[in-house]
């Protein structure tokens, strides 16, 4: 019986093992091709660098020579941070509106909100674009962290207001019997319930504006300000030589700061998925 | 309850109305500034680091020569940056300067008064007949030519010589067949061409243009009949019947880069259709790679072979520093040290004095240079606007592609073309 179960650790975790290993390949791939020239990229398969080269890191790292990449992942910080945190704000409250209180047109308002979120983002694009241009708000972050505090993003409203609707509202009840104002049953009482729920939508968030390009194409365009979308980008050409080992180089770099963000947040957020039932 | 919503949306929809009127700019009043207060100048370009730092330079010696000047770089890569001029330019906030693709001068001219008019310029150092044919909207020049590009043949002189093909093969429809298959036979794993279907697009709008002077004539009617693109058709059949290109289910992996194949990068595919000014991109690290002639066929009108700018530089129309721009034009295009360090960052100049200057100085890659003048040599008309349409474009490929899968014969692609074509066109 004993052995006959360790054979099946065994041939689970080897099967695990292999589907980790097809699943991480790419990856593994992108950090060998960080070494290899570009006929090696793109003339042989294998993983490991024959003749490695290590200049990639420092070449990418120093870019075209009017900005380093150092400056574009400091772009993408200052644009980023400032958006997931009001994000985070704003979603909350706007959620616990919906999920907690009485108002007139609520239902209407709460199916608007909503219809935005049923509405294709490319339809919205050349609108948005000339509000923000009469802001006079165009090559700045504004028009990424502005609508985040305005709970813009609807995915997240949606997201608190069915996890407010999951919390018992006995909770509120029996601290409003204590004498506990609204926001205070907010703060001091259902919060501390929603940490999984908060670093859902810090993971979410972050690895979306972190990753995103048309909107960052279309708004930021002095490359002063450019961020690690589209830095990563910016000698990919169509008809000229590049060296595909920088821009691996890079990637690398760039995908560093979601993963640990990831990382460090991974037992909540598992939680969160868990609890609200909503991946992606 | 009912009615209570329905005053609501109303008011919304009122509300949105009058906001979208109301927000009208008011910063169309201000006058140009004059000479010597401090000007920035915005220009963009795509490219990569070949054209980024060059161009860069030369925008520091603009400001060292005229200090009150100072131009900022928006510069990116290919993937992305059609669509930031169109949505700058539909924003009403476009740089004062932008490099364009010269199909897109069409497309663009034609949503209003865009780029600024620059007949009454000293255009002396450009080719006139390029200026009229490629850079002109509606008769007025819209933009100046960067460089010459033109299409090549591009071969492997080894390969070509281990298959038993003499090199200097002059290419002709026939031999592309007959001599180019041995490529093939003599190792199972090479091929002539590198037949992505993209390429055979290409060829195929060569061949056709040779046929029948074009696919899409300029009155947006064809330009070929059933019979000849039958004869097309069953052409480019004998392609893959032959050997002469992989088959469509092995190179539609690398459409619209076939210089990603591995076996293009190792060597094991002897020629290719291009362009010039993707020969550093498309050879990479290969070897003994020549340019060669385009085969024409007997009484050809039209030889087909492509030869436009390598992009086009447009002045804003609705840019506050017009003056300042073209002064900054004049510069890279006429000033022998701009000339100097731009090099062909983009394509071999078309200015006489640029390509006077870099010859003399030996900053032309030889290759380039014989590329060059072997494609303006055998250069063929434009393409009509039609023809470039993207949605043209892409009726052709889905025929090709169907046809390269064998899921239609030469006669059903023939009529499929004719009939989606017509449908196309009286859709534009």
């Amino acid at each position: 019986m004993r052995k006959r179960s360790k054979a099946r650790t065994f041939v689970s975790y080897l099967f695990l093992i292999l589907l980790a290993y097809i699943m991480i390949y790419p990856l593994l791939w992108m950090l060998g091709a960080a070494f290899k020239t570009n006929a090696e990229i793109f003339g042989t398969i294998s993983l490991l660098p024959k003749e490695p080269v290590y200049n990639a890191w420092a070449d990418g790292w120093r870019g075209s020579g009017q900005y380093t990449f150092g400056r574009f992942l400091a772009n993408s910080f200052l644009m980023v941070i400032p958006t997931v945190l009001f994000t985070v704000v704003s979603s909350v409250l706007v959620g616990y509106g919906f999920a907690r209180f009485r108002f007139p047109f609520k239902k209407l308002l709460f199916m608007l909100m909503l219809s935005t979120m049923m509405l294709p983002g490319t339809v919205v694009i050349i609108p948005r674009y000339i509000f923000f241009r009469k802001l006079g708000w165009l090559d700045s972050y504004l028009p990424f962290i502005v609508p985040a505090a305005l709970a813009t993003y609807t995915f997240f409203n949606f997201m608190t207001v069915q996890f407010f609707r999951g919390l018992p509202l006995e909770l509120d009840e029996s601290a409003k019997l204590d004498g506990c104002g609204s926001f205070l049953i907010l703060t001091r009482i259902l919060l501390p319930l929603c940490t999984s729920m908060i670093f859902s939508i810090i993971v979410f968030q972050f690895v979306w504006r972190w990753n995103d390009f048309l909107n960052v194409l279309i708004y930021i365009s002095s490359v002063a300000k450019y961020p690690v979308a589209l830095g990563l980008r910016m000698t990919m050409d169509i008809s000229t030589d590049f060296d595909w080992n920088r821009i691996m180089a890079m990637s690398i770099i760039s995908i560093l700061p979601p993963v640990l963000v990831f990382f460090s947040a991974q037992q909540y957020f598992v939680q969160g998925i868990a609890t609200t039932g909503m991946k992606d | 309850m009912k009615k209570a919503c329905l005053f609501a949306l109303l008011a919304l929809t009122a509300a949105g109305t009058l906001f979208a009127q109301g927000g009208k700019e008011s910063s169309s009043s201000s006058a140009a500034a004059p000479a010597a207060k401090p000007v920035t100048l915005r220009v963009s370009w795509w490219g990569g680091d070949s054209r980024h730092t060059p161009t860069l330079k030369a925008f520091d010696l603009y400001h060292e020569k005229n200090p009150n000047v100072t131009v900022s770089g928006e510069y990116q890569g290919w993937d992305g940056y059609y669509q930031k001029i169109v949505t700058q330019l539909a924003g009403g906030t476009a740089p004062d300067i932008m490099q364009i693709d010269q199909p897109w001068l069409f497309e663009l001219c034609s949503q209003g008064d865009v780029f600024a008019d620059l007949s009454n310029e000293d255009l002396s150092q450009f080719d006139p007949k390029f200026l009229q044919s490629m850079c002109s909207y509606d008769g007025k020049v819209m933009g100046l030519p960067t460089g010459t590009n033109a299409n090549t043949f591009l071969v492997d002189v080894e390969l070509l010589k281990r298959s038993g093909i003499d090199p200097n093969t002059k290419w002709t429809w026939e031999n592309i067949v007959t001599e180019g298959k041995k490529v093939h036979e003599a190792n199972p794993d090479c091929y002539f061409e590198a037949g992505t279907p993209d390429h055979i697009r290409f060829w195929f709008e060569m061949y056709m243009a040779q046929l029948a002077g074009c696919v899409v004539k300029s009155d947006k009617t064809l330009a070929f009949n059933r019979d000849q693109a039958i004869q097309a058709f069953t052409y480019f059949k004998s392609w893959w019947d032959n050997g002469v290109s992989a088959p469509l289910s092995k190179t539609s992996l690398f459409y619209q880069k076939f210089d990603d194949d591995p076996d293009w990068v190792t060597g094991k595919v002897a020629a290719a259709w291009t362009w010039i000014s993707s020969l550093g991109k498309n050879i990479g690290s290969r070897q003994n790679m020549e340019t060669r002639q385009f085969p024409v066929m007997a009484g050809a009108v039209n030889t087909g072979v492509l030869v436009r700018p390598s992009q086009i530089f447009v002045v804003n129309n609705n840019s506050k520093n017009k003056a300042e721009a073209l002064k900054l034009l004049n510069f890279l295009f006429y000033d022998q040290d701009a000339i100097k360090i731009l090099g062909t960052a983009r394509g071999i100049p078309s200015t006489t004095i640029g390509r006077e200057l870099l010859a003399k100085e030996g900053l032309i890659d030889k290759r380039s240079e014989v590329g060059t003048n072997e494609g303006v040599a055998q250069g063929g008309d434009a393409q009509s606007v039609w023809q470039m349409n993207s949605q043209v474009i892409q009726v052709m490929q889905d025929v090709i592609d169907q046809f390269g899968y064998g899921k239609l014969t030469a006669e059903q692609a023939a009529d499929t073309l004719i009939a989606n074509l017509n449908a196309t066109l009286a859709a534009l």
